[in-house]
């Protein structure tokens, strides 16, 4: 395996809020999934690896260079994308003019191969209608494709991507899923989100994250086997599973131990990533 | 684990790319700076009550005079430019602040230090090339002794490089207040710092004999005659000092970042110096 990126024992603090607390991983090629509660530290480590943000304590290198020198944080930043998680534009700017403005940014220098992979990304993204509108005029899902097309620019080898299926309809999503699986081909993308079924989708890897600590790095399969045996359905609501929640079908999704001659199912990676987090949570009150 | 995914790139290469990306995102800078809504909607209005006036004058309006046009220009450029552009500069150095777009761009190969210095290159190939266009034509104008100008004197080269020099200090005043005070409100802190500088530095009691008004932050416009400024000093080294302020407003934009900031610091010692002593040999 080729590692794009390694944190290693990784300590962020905003005032007294520990927002990572030790993290460490290590990120290869293809499409990496990062998963988490609210608060459980995402952001803080994409920024970081973003190298927008630097950690307190502990290690981090993108592609073998360290971001907290400067010369190897420009190397690390010319081979980067990177999609916020609420992206701001500036006022005035068309989706054409912000997507170039960024290409500068990114040191394109020559108008025209510039202004050709600006209408690329444009096109990838499927924006290419409403190149010519004003950004803040569009609805939230397409600014957030203006944003990704940003991030595409010079096609990175690494791909950092905060929540960026927030806002978009199921079609743009299926459109995005073939988008990021095509740039996880050689090269690293990091994609955190809320979205379990994005990565079951798309992700060879997968990590979770919960109050700044890694609690899980492995194959999507393993997460999911996490739940195996552990999510059953009823007809009825049981008060001895952890989890209960009405399916559309009319019967109730149980997660947590199953009673003897319980209707097992097949667990969902969302069912192994939610008795992840919860287990954590008894292991903590323990 | 340890194998990589990076690919050689040459050192003196990346120097090259990045001075293009300054100099590219100076031309975008220049740009946005010129057609600001700032400079838009006070240009309109001046249009708009230009044309009220001509059409309610009508019957006595006649073409404007040269000199009518060498005043009026001068008078614009000098006074309200300056002003206008500190406007526009500060609106355009504190966008990506104000709408929040600073995140995504920090990820960009171009450091904050380099896009402040796209800024500054915006401001000398936008508001400044525009201010310089116009004193050639002033210049060019002035420059024929057939035509009678009125109660107008046409300015000396040093004197019309005074004019634009001052467009270009107000812009780098401005991405200097942009860069260094990020809150909402320092646009208007800079313009009131600019404006009663100068009238504090322009006090009529004290004038002529005092040589403040020649140091005040903006230009200064006492009834003075032309006799009165000839005993203030030389225009030329009045010219050379205003330079040196501009490249101290540079300087100061450049100070913002930790990164290199002792070279910089050396660096601005020396224009600092420079700027002193062009003051002194001004007087």
């Amino acid at each position: 395996m080729t590692s794009a990126a390694v944190v290693n024992d990784v300590r962020r603090r905003y005032g007294r809020t520990q927002a990572l607390d030790g993290a460490s991983f290590e990120i290869g090629t293809g499409v990496t999934g990062l998963l988490g509660p609210n608060g459980a530290g995402k952001t803080t480590l994409l920024r970081i690896l973003a190298t927008v943000a630097a950690p307190d304590s502990g290690a981090v290198s993108v592609f073998g260079r360290d971001p907290a020198v400067a010369r190897e944080r420009v190397e690390i930043r010319r081979r980067l994308g990177y999609l916020p998680q609420d992206p701001g534009f500036q006022r005035g700017f068309s989706v054409f003019e912000f997507i170039d403005y960024v290409a500068i940014l990114k040191e394109m220098t020559n108008r025209r191969e510039r202004h050709d992979e600006v209408r690329r990304v444009i096109d990838a993204v499927d924006l290419a209608s409403v190149s010519g509108k004003r950004v803040r005029a569009l609805s939230g899902g397409m600014r957030r494709r203006t944003a990704l097309a940003a991030a595409l620019l010079r096609d990175p080898q690494f791909l950092v991507l905060d929540e960026p299926t927030a806002g978009l309809d199921p079609e743009q999503r299926l459109r995005f899923r073939d988008l990021v699986s095509r740039a996880g081909e050689g090269r690293a993308v990091l994609l955190s989100t809320h979205q379990t079924e994005d990565v079951a989708a798309l992700c060879q890897d997968v990590v979770v994250l919960d109050k700044g600590r890694v609690l899980f790095h492995g194959a999507p399969a393993e997460l999911t086997a996490v739940a195996a045996d552990r999510v059953w359905v009823a007809d009825e609501r049981r008060g001895d599973a952890e989890l209960v929640w009405r399916t559309g079908e009319g019967r109730f999704r149980h997660l947590g131990s199953p009673p003897n001659g319980a209707d097992l199912v097949v667990p969902t990676l969302e069912d192994g990533y939610l008795m992840l987090v919860g287990r954590f949570d008894e292991e903590a009150a323990a | 684990m340890s194998a990589v995914l990076a690919s050689h790139v040459d050192e003196h290469r990346a120097f090259d790319v990045s001075s293009q990306a300054i100099w590219s995102l100076g031309l975008r800078e220049g740009r946005r700076m010129l057609l600001s809504p700032a400079v838009l909607v006070i240009l309109g209005w001046s249009v708009l009550m230009t044309g009220i006036d001509s059409a309610l004058n009508l019957s006595t309006a006649s073409l404007p005079t040269r000199g009518g046009v060498y005043e009026g220009l001068s008078w614009l450029v000098a006074l309200y430019a300056g002003l206008i552009f500190y406007i526009a500069c500060h609106l355009v150095a504190s966008s990506a602040r104000r709408t929040k777009a600073e995140g995504q761009f920090a990820a960009s190969p171009m450091s904050p230090r380099m896009r402040s210095a796209g800024l500054c290159v915006g401001v000398l190939v936008g508001p400044g090339l525009l201010a310089a266009t116009v004193m050639v034509v002033l210049a060019l104008l002035g420059s024929d002794s057939t035509y009678s100008y009125g109660d107008v004197t046409p300015m000396s080269v040093a004197e019309l490089a005074q004019i634009a020099l001052t467009v270009v200090g107000a812009g780098m005043f401005a991405v200097m207040c942009a860069t260094w005070l990020r809150f909402p409100g320092s646009l208007p802190l800079g313009l009131v710092v600019l404006v009663f500088g100068t009238i504090l530095m322009s006090d009529a009691e004290r004038a002529p004999i005092n040589t403040w008004p020649w140091f005040a932050p903006y230009i200064t416009a006492p009834d003075w005659s032309d006799e009165v400024w000839a005993l203030m000093g030389s225009q030329t080294w009045h010219a050379v000092y205003l330079a040196g302020l501009c490249a101290l407003g540079f300087c100061a934009v450049m100070l913002r970042e930790r990164e290199g900031r002792l070279r910089w610091l050396a660096i601005s010692a020396g224009v600092l110096a420079a700027t002193a002593a062009a003051g002194a040999l001004q007087l």
